[in-house]
């Protein structure tokens, strides 16, 4: 174990409330979610910002040693890449988004280029207990709870928000649209229960006039996939509901054929039975015929 | 919308999004899809009062 300094913490470890001074350990259990420090090793000239606890968004130089989570990523305008089985400090992994996910790049889109390149100096450790000597493994999900496998009850009219992949206008639609149903009076709450972890479209959301928005980082995910989508949003549904909004906004993040359970939630019933309206964003009209 | 109707079983009430920055883009929407296409960012007004028609949500309603 060992003192680190960290120059950036990424939006990703937000559940943590990391401090700029932490320490390292050289076991990792490589788990998604899992909070380790890596120095910058690479320079890029186009998507090479990192989405602060903040935030706010600042340019990665090489040398910069920044806490990010370990996660995997599906993203065709972006990176593909998964969590490492097994890691070694001095080892290279790559950031794979925006918001300090870390894994092993395995393919990225000719728009974002290659992704930083990442030395890794060490697991982040965390004290929970007071007067804990001995640190456990950070981890965003520590402290979630469990999602939920059944809807609850007293649900408001829910309006949810689909694309045919990413960038196709969602979350322009979601913050317009909530922008006009809080003129209208309404409170709306929002969240976005499907992607790669990322703050900017939830501050988005609640910028344009939501009482308050959530994403599934908050329950510990870092990115969702179809195994646990339909929980996450049964979840967050759930939690919104609490604050007895008038309607909530949901935007599914990525595309209907996309890796992170979009199509999942769509086929639950008991999801469906609370969805009023749902709109579609659509990039192209093939696109939109074929969605 | 074909997937959205048929493996999913939702309506879709709008369709929003890029195909439909201008004129041309709703029209081929409207025309072959027969439902709403209103773009977000130029007619937000229409599409939430559209929306909020079909969520059952009166205009000006203050819980």
């Amino acid at each position: 174990m060992r003192p680190l300094h960290l120059d950036k913490i990424a939006s990703v470890t937000r559940n943590c409330a990391l401090d700029r001074d932490v320490r390292v350990g050289d076991e990792y259990p490589c788990r998604e979610g899992d909070v380790i420090a890596v120095r910058i090793l690479s320079r890029k000239g186009t998507y090479n910002q990192l989405e602060l606890v903040s935030g706010r968004f600042s340019n990665l130089k090489p040398g910069d040693t920044v806490a990010g989570a370990l996660g995997h990523r599906r993203a065709l305008q972006g990176y593909a890449g998964h969590i490492p089985s097994e890691i070694k400090t001095g080892d290279t992994l790559q950031m794979l988004n925006m918001g300090g996910v870390i894994g092993v790049c395995t393919s990225f889109s000719p728009e974002v280029g290659p992704p930083f390149e990442c030395e890794v100096l060490g697991q982040v450790l965390s004290f929970p207990f007071l007067g804990q000597r001995v640190g456990e493994p950070a981890n965003i999900g520590r402290q979630a709870g469990t999602l939920r496998e059944k809807i609850a009850g007293g649900i408001p009219p829910v309006l949810a928000i689909v694309g045919t992949c990413m960038n196709s206008g969602k979350t322009a639609a979601c913050a317009s649209l909530i922008q006009e149903f809080a003129r209208q009076g309404l409170q709306v709450a929002a969240a976005k229960v499907t992607g790669v972890s990322l703050m900017r479209d939830t501050l988005a959301m609640v910028d344009a006039g939501a009482r308050t928005a959530a994403s599934f980082t908050e329950l510990g995910i870092v990115t969702t996939q179809r195994s646990n989508a339909a929980s996450i949003t049964r979840t967050l549904l759930a939690q919104l509901a609490e604050g007895s909004p008038d309607l909530i906004v949901l935007e599914l993040g990525d595309g209907l054929m996309g890796d992170y359970g979009v199509d999942a939630i769509l086929e639950a019933a008991d999801i469906k039975a609370t969805v009023g309206a749902l709109v579609l964003a659509a990039s192209d009209p093939v696109g939109r015929g074929a969605a | 919308m074909k997937l959205l109707q048929d493996r999913f079983g939702y309506p879709v009430a709008a369709i929003t999004g890029p195909c439909t920055d201008n004129s041309a883009g709703v029209d081929n929407v409207e025309a072959a899809t027969g439902c709403v296409a209103l773009n977000a960012r130029l007619e937000s007004e229409a599409l939430a009062a559209h929306l909020m028609k079909t969520l059952g949500l009166g205009a000006g309603v203050v819980s």
